[in-house]
């Protein structure tokens, strides 16, 4: 490796050298006059020749020009200017706007790209558009903001959200989007700050993320770190404070409603007492005794600048949030980051960036939401009487005779003491050799280091039951990930009357490495943090183990981009990838991407409709090595689990499974996209509709396996998956006077979801195994991770409705369903269980609007999405939980002899396993719509010796619509049993006060 | 250009070096063969790792307690009425092939069936990578354990479910998923061949440190107990008689003491499921939660209570008190509102009335630091009166082999009897040792096959829901089902 990167090196520097041996060196660089942003790509000539240049990422340009000669500068969009060279200066040449949005440049893999010369469909947002979400994670912030990104949040403390790109390819855990931030792959941006960040690029389709093949199968979100700005020197501040209240809260059943529902499920069991209310000491809801709201704050500073040779950005970000459960839970996380450009000679720059992350995170134990579901309301959460309770006097179920399957979720909540500490550490240096002023070479190396310190510690307590330890436990884990990789580019850009075309040619070497140690120990005494470690412990009975993995890749890729005369043009991509994850361990990922720029034409000269209109087409294969590094061989297995006792003695063994592992090859996904560019009504209507279809073969994911090989699932390329829908977006902006301008966006995604083939497997895929049954399936022509279940085609109103039916079923009564016999064969058994539906949106769907009056701006932003389905399962658990509380919606439906529900059963069918079963009950409609965003802001100019100032008001998730009987309706889980609610953290509406100085 | 030329020759140069750079093996991983089959003191490896896969909750805890014992008229479901309805279907025969303990139970026996697959598998490897002789005919002995523990699986699987598949082997997944049932006849002979094969290369004893380690009369005690399912009188009695002229096992003269901690591994035992603490607090699960599963419900403080399951019925309480077998009963039913012996109290607040007595551990033992009651007591598959009773029902069957112990079935039952100071019987009939079975065995999970083998089944437990000849096998779990579709179901279901 380290060979070939030196070979490179020493010829870039022999022909560095024979270059810039000659006279007249002229450099600069190109600024576009408004916004001070560097212009990417434009032309830089000797006036009447072909000598001459193309700025840089930063702008910048460097080539030999006789003294005397006239200098043209151009760039598509804006007014070309030229000037005459005196002698070696450093230039700075401002050009005037004459266009709007299409000269927009973005960061795609491995360089930047004009908006205007794209083939790909490549939705970029600025940093300072995530800035205005008071959301701790720079992706949370992109719900609903750009088509075809699914983004399913958390109300917990620094818990990241779930990101899907384009629907849901991958079957496995690992169907998340590769996030590259300044050249180093990262797993997700969570430990970012907005703040941090300049813009953000998601590449959707093959043409533009075929770059990285190997891991692009789900998509790409392309970071890029703050940057300084030439000639403008920048000293900023933005912070807010924010109030967090918990929403839809969801409502259960009082003491009295309890004990009625509990005497109605139990009246025809035999030796059943029916309860009394007034028997039992209290009626609390324990949702409400779980939430508190809470406060949230963050603070960012920024000092950036640039000179000719010199550019710099410096920052550093404290964000808090506390968590809305009413128990330890927060998140803190300080960010520093620094970056370094320099122009060392004519013919080398040079620089470096890094970001440091800093975070605390106590983690909540959501277990106490479940409990709270299936607590009876009857007892206090905090008992004088409880004398069997210590340290602190909470109440125990089993005061209230309950079994000791229920704890009092108030201390479950309490008794949490989990605690993360992390650094994440970015680190980037490159070195890029002006070789000509065509061809450069950029070697850089990039690592990305994460490590965290876990502690769980729990100490000594009692509150009743089973509900207590005896000897406090102190569980840590250290756990060190690096990632680190090399890439080395050579591109080359040239002009040749009407044809522009660019070469890249690239290697890239991957090394990542994780390993962890785990330690436990007993009777770790708690009087304060300071004395939470094992070696406190007892002596005895202290354990550690370790573990890692480590695995290697090695890249090559191409890419050729060509443009006839801003009319026509071309993408080719190709990228062959080695991992030592696979048995088969190269993949090759070709694509190819075309656009037509009708508008360039000269048939299109005459018509007014379109000021722009270009067509896309793109097609190419993208690889997924994102899975498990030690699954591909037969391993044994070791510890107690493996090793036989004898008497009071271990014998230590080693076992092994006894299923041959499957060949592993690259999940590879197909894709093809076709779209169309527009601005209209002088550019004030801009936008882009595509067509999509992403077929993934070869798909990686474990699957359940059959009891007799000694694992319950494996890890295959078990099928084929198909994602394929619209995208649109649609943006109208319009200033209707100096005082007054106004935009409007909009963008929706269809998604159609559908295995095609399990390869070769009769059977589906089972997930989610819920009382004896799989309540979801990965099926041929169905959504992955499907509900299916019997289907309910109304309520018995009694016995002998019930006994008249020719249709049997297992449990046919008053108060039961009556499940649909959907073969006609009068008997309700598995072959009735048909689709439910699936967790997959059908349709996801944003607006945004805003408004500037004078210094008043106005925003409002909206999202939603349709079609989706979500297992209620906090419901299905009464053969455990048979005494348990109801939710209100359940107490106020249930079937009685006065209340003849069609749709509900009654509470005595509601305890039995035949009506605890995925069933179109339990499936509920999960579609939503919420008001993501309300904020206004007013700015005040040269305030206080400040540039300026503005402050705003912000409503962050104010609103939430949806019929689905839970806490919120954004439920993730693993592809396969995706939707399942068993206990999610509530969400939170954010009210809050900010502010931005520019100094 | 020229750069582009190098590029692609150094990438060639690359690509050559790359596969060892891509081809690493696992980190913090051990390979599942390929271990030093040089070294004689890897022998046991494998197999301690299928003795492993029978400590378990899918094979000997709730579940078991549950198909076993509950389903018999010796126990209700125990615990509150509410609680656990998936036991509550096993008590009174309302599961279908829904119920998840059912699964479990499949799940857990097959994991065994893999466990001894996998030391079958390594163990002619040794044999062959070994010089000495002595260490080759270790692997064999080896091997007759393994063999041994996947008869012992197999013989619960066939006793449950009626037909299941063979594995053997190991197999790919879409093997696995295809797999289809054999018939119970296939089965038995698939056990009978495992055991007699077992019973020829396995030792007679070990030193004390492999307490409970399968001996070739663990072998022949199975092998004795699968032939009386079979009614293969004969050979039932031909192989208790070997065991009883071995010469190498009695009763214990206190019967209480057989179900105490100093009663693990004694004398009278033939095949216990080993289960401790290793005398710590807390650590690794090398126990079995099935004592506590069926210790005191609501009995404080923590380590002197257990969930309250399998408790014994009142018909079995009545059975004790008509038969005046007031030793046995004593050790048998742990009373709420009672002192033991050992001096623990058992509050009168408990839920139930009686708990199981044959796992009842004093609080002294229970050292685990929450939730340990009866973590260290092991579980017994075969006693040696076990042996009597069967050696007297073969005898009664008129066999007249067997005759080296010297024993009659007269004389057998009456040995079991004297023990626990009851008066001997003058004459033995069939259901004279089926009722001593049940005395002897209650709450040892003997009980429900014991009915459904002897005939018994359909009338003794039709009052407790039982439908014949339906409820003879249980339900193939529809998990299974949904992971094979070549599983048929059992008649009925």
């Amino acid at each position: 490796m380290k060979k070939r990167t030196f070979t490179l090196l020493l010829v870039a520097l022999i022909l560095s050298g024979s270059l810039f041996a000659q006279d007249n060196a002229v450099s600069g660089v190109v600024i576009d006059k408004k916004t001070s942003e560097p212009l990417i790509g434009a032309t830089v000539m000797q006036k009447g020749t072909s000598n001459g240049s193309i700025t840089d990422i930063d702008g910048k340009f460097a080539f030999t020009i006789p003294v005397g000669s006239t200098l043209l500068v151009s760039y598509i969009g804006y007014n070309s200017q030229e000037l005459i060279i005196k002698d070696n200066a450093q230039l700075r040449i401002l050009l005037e706007s004459n266009s709007k949005n299409l000269e927009e440049v973005v960061v795609v893999g491995y360089g930047t790209q004009k908006v205007k010369d794209m083939t790909a469909p490549i939705s970029s947002v600025k940093g300072s558009d995530l800035t205005k979400q008071t959301t701790s994670s720079a992706m949370s912030a992109m719900q609903g903001k750009m088509a075809g990104v699914q983004i399913v949040n958390s109300g917990e403390p620094g818990k990241g959200p779930d990101v899907k790109i384009r629907g849901l390819g991958s079957i496995g855990d690992y169907g998340n989007p590769l996030y590259v931030v300044d050249g180093v792959f990262v797993d997700n941006i969570d430990f970012l700050s907005s703040g941090d960040i300049e813009d953000l690029t998601v590449l959707k389709d093959a043409s533009a993320a075929a770059i990285y093949g190997v891991r692009a199968a789900n998509g790409v979100v392309l970071v890029t770190t703050k940057k300084g700005k030439i000639n403008q020197t920048n000293v900023s501040y933005e912070g807010y404070v924010g109030y967090q209240i918990p929403v839809n809260i969801m409502k259960l059943a009082n003491k009295d409603q309890y004990v009625q529902m509990l005497n109605d499920a139990n009246a025809n069991i035999t030796g059943y007492v029916p309860k009394v209310a007034a028997n039992y000491p209290a009626s609390t809801d324990w949702y409400s005794q779980l939430v508190r709201n809470a406060l949230t704050h963050s603070h960012s500073l920024d000092i950036s600048g640039a000179t000719e040779k010199t550019s710099y950005s410096f920052g550093g970000n404290y964000y808090s949030q506390e968590g809305i459960m009413n128990a330890k839970n927060d998140y803190e996380r300080y960010n520093f980051r620094a970056r370094l450009d320099q122009k060392v000679t004519g013919w080398l720059n040079m620089g470096f960036n890094t970001v440091v992350s800093n975070y605390t995170r106590n983690i909540p134990n959501n277990s106490a939401f479940f409990q709270a579901f299936v607590n009876p309301p009857v007892y206090s959460p905090y008992s004088n009487t409880n004398t069997a309770a210590y340290p602190v006097l909470f109440g125990s179920p089993q005061q209230a005779g309950l079994g000791n399957q229920y704890g009092n979720p108030v201390a479950t909540a309490y008794y949490n003491n989990q605690k993360e500490d992390g650094l994440n550490l970015i680190f980037s240096a490159f070195a890029e050799f002006i070789l000509s002023p065509k061809l450069k070479f950029r070697s850089s190396y990039n690592l990305d280091y994460v490590f965290y310190k876990n502690q769980n510690y729990t100490p000594q307590y009692n509150v009743g039951g089973s509900q207590g330890v005896l000897n406090s436990n102190l569980t840590k884990r250290f756990s060190l990930t690096t990632k680190q990789i090399n890439d080395n580019l050579l591109t080359y850009t040239d002009k040749i009357g009407v044809n522009s075309f660019s070469v890249l040619l690239g290697q890239s070497t991957r090394v990542e490495k994780q390993s962890e140690l785990t330690g436990t120990a007993i009777n770790v005494p708690g009087y304060d943090d300071q004395s939470i470690y094992l070696k406190n412990g007892s002596f005895d009975n202290r354990y550690s183990t370790d573990g890692a993995y480590r695995y290697n890749a090695v890249s090559f890729f191409t890419r050729g981009t060509y443009n006839y005369d801003d009319r026509y043009l071309a993408t080719l991509t190709f990228r062959a990838d080695g991992s030592s994850k696979f048995q088969d361990t190269w993949g090759y990922f070709p694509s190819l991407g075309l656009g037509w720029i009708m508008t360039g034409e000269s048939f299109m000269k005459d018509q007014t409709l379109f000021d722009y209109l270009k067509a896309r087409a793109s097609y190419g294969m993208l690889g997924n090595d994102n899975v498990p590094a030690n699954s591909t061989v037969t391993l044994g297995t070791t510890g107690a689990n493996s090793s036989a006792v004898f008497g009071n003695t271990l014998v230590t063994g080693i076992g092994a499974p006894t299923v041959y592992q499957n060949y592993l090859k690259w999940e590879v996904v197909n894709e093809l996209d076709l779209g169309f560019d527009f601005s209209m009504a002088k550019q004030k209507l801009n936008g882009s509709l595509d067509y999509y279809n992403r077929r993934t073969n070869n798909v990686i994911f474990s699957a359940p396996i059959g009891g007799g090989v000694g694992v319950a699932e494996l890890l295959a390329n078990n099928g084929s998956v198909q994602n394929q829908g619209f995208e649109f977006s649609l943006n109208w902006s319009d200033k209707i006077s100096k005082d007054l301008s106004y935009n409007i966006g909009f963008n929706a995604t269809s998604i159609s979801n559908k295995v095609l083939a399990l390869n070769g497997r009769n059977t589906p895929i089972p997930g989610a195994l819920i009382r004896g049954n799989y309540a979801t399936q990965t099926k041929v022509g169905y959504p992955i991770g499907s509900f299916f279940g019997y289907e309910i085609a109304g309520v018995y109103a009694s016995e002998s409705e019930a006994l008249r039916d020719p249709v049997s079923q297992t449990i046919k009564d008053a108060g039961y369903f009556k499940y649909k016999d959907q073969n006609g064969d009068n008997v309700i058994d598995e072959k009735d269980k048909v689709y439910l539906g699936s967790a997959i949106p059908k349709f996801t769907s944003g607006i945004d609007f805003g408004l500037n009056y004078k210094k008043l701006d106005v925003s409002i932003s909206l999202q939603g999405q349709f079609g989706n389905k979500i297992l209620n399962a906090k419901r299905m658990n009464r053969d455990v939980f048979a005494d348990a509380n109801y939710d209100l919606n359940f107490y106020q439906n249930a079937w009685t002899t006065t209340n003849h529900s069609s749709t509900y059963p009654s509470a005595a069918a509601y305890n039995t396993s035949f009506i605890q079963q995925a069933n179109s009950f339990f499936v509920e409609d999960g579609s939503y719509i919420r008001i993501q965003n309300i904020q206004v802001g007013y700015t005040f100019d040269k305030l206080l010796g400040m540039k300026n100032m503005r402050v705003y008001v912000s409503a962050q998730r104010p609103f939430t619509y949806f019929t689905y009987n839970g806490f919120s309706p954004e439920v993730s889980g693993k592809p396969t049993e995706n939707g399942v609610d068993t206990n999610v953290y509530p969400m939170q509406a954010v009210y809050s006060v900010g502010l931005k100085l520019n100094l | 250009m020229k750069k582009n030329i190098i590029l692609a020759i150094s990438s060639v140069i690359l690509l050559t070096g790359c596969s060892d750079f891509l081809d690493i093996r696992p980190e913090a991983t051990l390979p599942s063969t390929g271990m030093d089959y040089t070294k004689p003191e890897n022998i046991f490896l494998p197999i301690s790792a299928a003795y492993a896969t029978m400590r378990t909750g899918g094979t000997h805890a709730f579940s078991y307690i549950g198909a076993f014992e509950v389903t018999s008229d010796n126990a209700d479901k125990g615990s509150s009425p509410e609680d656990n309805p998936t036991m509550k279907q096993l008590d009174n025969f309302t599961f279908d092939p829904s119920n998840t303990l059912l699964n479990e139970l499949w799940g857990g026996y097959f994991d065994v069936v893999s466990g001894a697959n996998n030391a079958l598998y390594q163990m002619p490897l040794f044999e062959s990578a070994l010089l000495n002789e002595g260490d080759k005919a270790y692997t064999r002995q080896c091997a007759g354990e393994a063999k041994t523990i996947r008869a012992y699986a197999y013989f619960n699987l066939v006793r449950l479910f009626g037909r299941v598949p063979i594995i053997n082997k190991s197999l790919t997944s879409e093997e696995l998923a295809a797999k289809k049932q054999e018939s119970t006849d296939s089965i038995y002979r698939f056990i009978e061949k495992d055991l007699s094969e077992a019973i020829n290369v396995l030792p007679e004893t070990y030193t004390s440190n492999w307490a409970g380690r399968i001996s070739k009369y663990t072998a022949m005690a199975i092998k004795a107990k699968v032939h009386m399912y079979r009614n293969e009188w004969d050979s039932v009695a031909s192989l208790t008689d070997r065991i009883m002229a071995s010469g190498n096992f009695d009763l214990l003269p206190n019967f209480r003491k057989e179900f105490s901690l100093d009663g693990k591994n004694s004398v009278e035992s033939l095949f216990e499921i080993q289960s401790s603490t290793l005398g710590k607090s807390s650590g690794d699960q090398t126990y079995l939660e099935y004592a506590f599963v069926q210790g005191p419900r609501g009995n404080s403080p923590g380590n002197m209570q257990g969930w309250g399951f399998c408790t014994p019925s009142t018909d079995l309480i009545n059975f004790f008190t008509a038969r005046h077998d007031s030793v046995r009963a004593l050790t048998t039913f742990l009373y709420r509102g009672t002192k033991t012996p050992e001096g623990d109290s058992i509050k009168a607040t408990c839920s139930n009335l009686a708990y199981n007595g044959k796992v009842y551990t004093p609080s002294v033992s229970n050292k685990w630091s929450f939730n340990g009651y009866g973590f260290d007591q092991n579980v017994h598959i075969i006693r040696y009166s076990d042996i009597l009773l069967m050696f007297a029902e073969a005898k009664v069957h008129g066999v007249t082999t067997g005759n080296a112990s010297g024993f009659s079935a007269l004389s057998a039952i009456n040995k079991v009897r004297e023990r626990v100071k009851l008066p001997v019987l003058n004459a033995v009939t069939l259901q004279n040792i089926w009722d001593e079975r049940r005395a002897e065995l209650a709450m040892e999970e003997d009980r429900f096959f014991d009915l459904v083998r002897s005939g018994q089944a359909a009338t003794v437990l039709s009052s407790l829901g039982f439908k014949s000849p339906k409820n003879n096998i249980f339900p193939i779990p529809s998990a299974q089902m949904q992971l094979n579709t070549n599983l048929t179901q059992n008649p009925n279901y």
